[in-house]
């Protein structure tokens, strides 16, 4: 069984099939193409995202209609094709294709979802991309907390 | 920044190697087209961004933080 050793979570062991291909790795992580969905029921309802190729990367994110029920997407054809999609009808979230986005978390300051640029990922084929929507009405730092929406923009 | 006013046709020239034309003007959108040495990058100012936020996102995860964010998630929202 492939073994990773992390700094956040110390050693996973995880099955093959739990990689999940990114062809074009993420921005400014162009090296990143193998990542694994580490959930944990303590951390509920984060998800973290393991970079497989780079141990120390990892990514806090959460299921986009979580932080915004009712969110569209809007991939570009180089991102429908690298899901293997076909081009036309934008797809919706639902079944094994899965939307999470990255979360900011700074140390002081307000927490932020990247809604710009979600990560989607189809789990039948393992295949994920982090898609920069095109025409986006989202925000790359919406607030986590609507409370907090104008406080510090 | 320089400004120039171009119609569908039209292009510009920036250095010797760089053209850029208009190809089709929408109300909405304008198509470029860029003529550029293979060694230059080019990138929509989007997945500039989105590299941007994903090297701060990067910087997150000191678990200690997250015992607040939780907290903060799991309080009903409405």
């Amino acid at each position: 069984v492939p073994r990773l050793d992390t700094p956040h979570f110390g050693i996973i062991d995880y099955p093959d099939d739990a990689v999940i291909h990114f062809p074009a790795g993420l921005p400014a992580f162009e090296s990143a193409t193998q990542f694994l969905a580490v959930e944990r029921s303590d951390a509920a309802p984060l998800i973290f995202l393991q970079s497989v190729i780079h141990p120390s990367l990892c990514f806090l994110t959460m299921a986009v209609l979580d932080i915004l029920p009712g969110y569209r997407l809007a991939l570009c054809p180089e991102d429908l094709r690298l899901l293997g999609l076909p081009p036309g009808p934008q797809p919706e979230i639902a079944g094994d294709l899965v939307c999470i986005c990255i979360l900011t978390v700074p140390e002081h300051g307000r927490a932020t979802a990247n809604l710009l640029a979600p990560v989607v990922i189809r789990r039948d084929t393992r295949t994920g991309v982090q898609a920069v929507q095109m025409d986006s009405p989202y925000s790359h730092r919406h607030p986590l907390f609507a409370g907090e929406a104008s406080i510090c923009s | 920044m320089l400004v120039i006013t171009r119609r569908a046709g039209e292009g510009i020239l920036i250095g010797d190697e760089i053209e850029l034309q208009v190809i089709e003007l929408s109300p909405s959108r304008v198509k470029l087209g860029i003529a550029a040495p293979r060694s230059l990058s080019i990138l929509r100012k989007e997945i500039q961004l989105a590299a941007e936020e994903n090297l701060a996102a990067s910087q997150t995860l000191p678990l200690d933080r997250l015992h607040g964010l939780l907290d903060r998630l799991r309080v009903p929202r409405g």
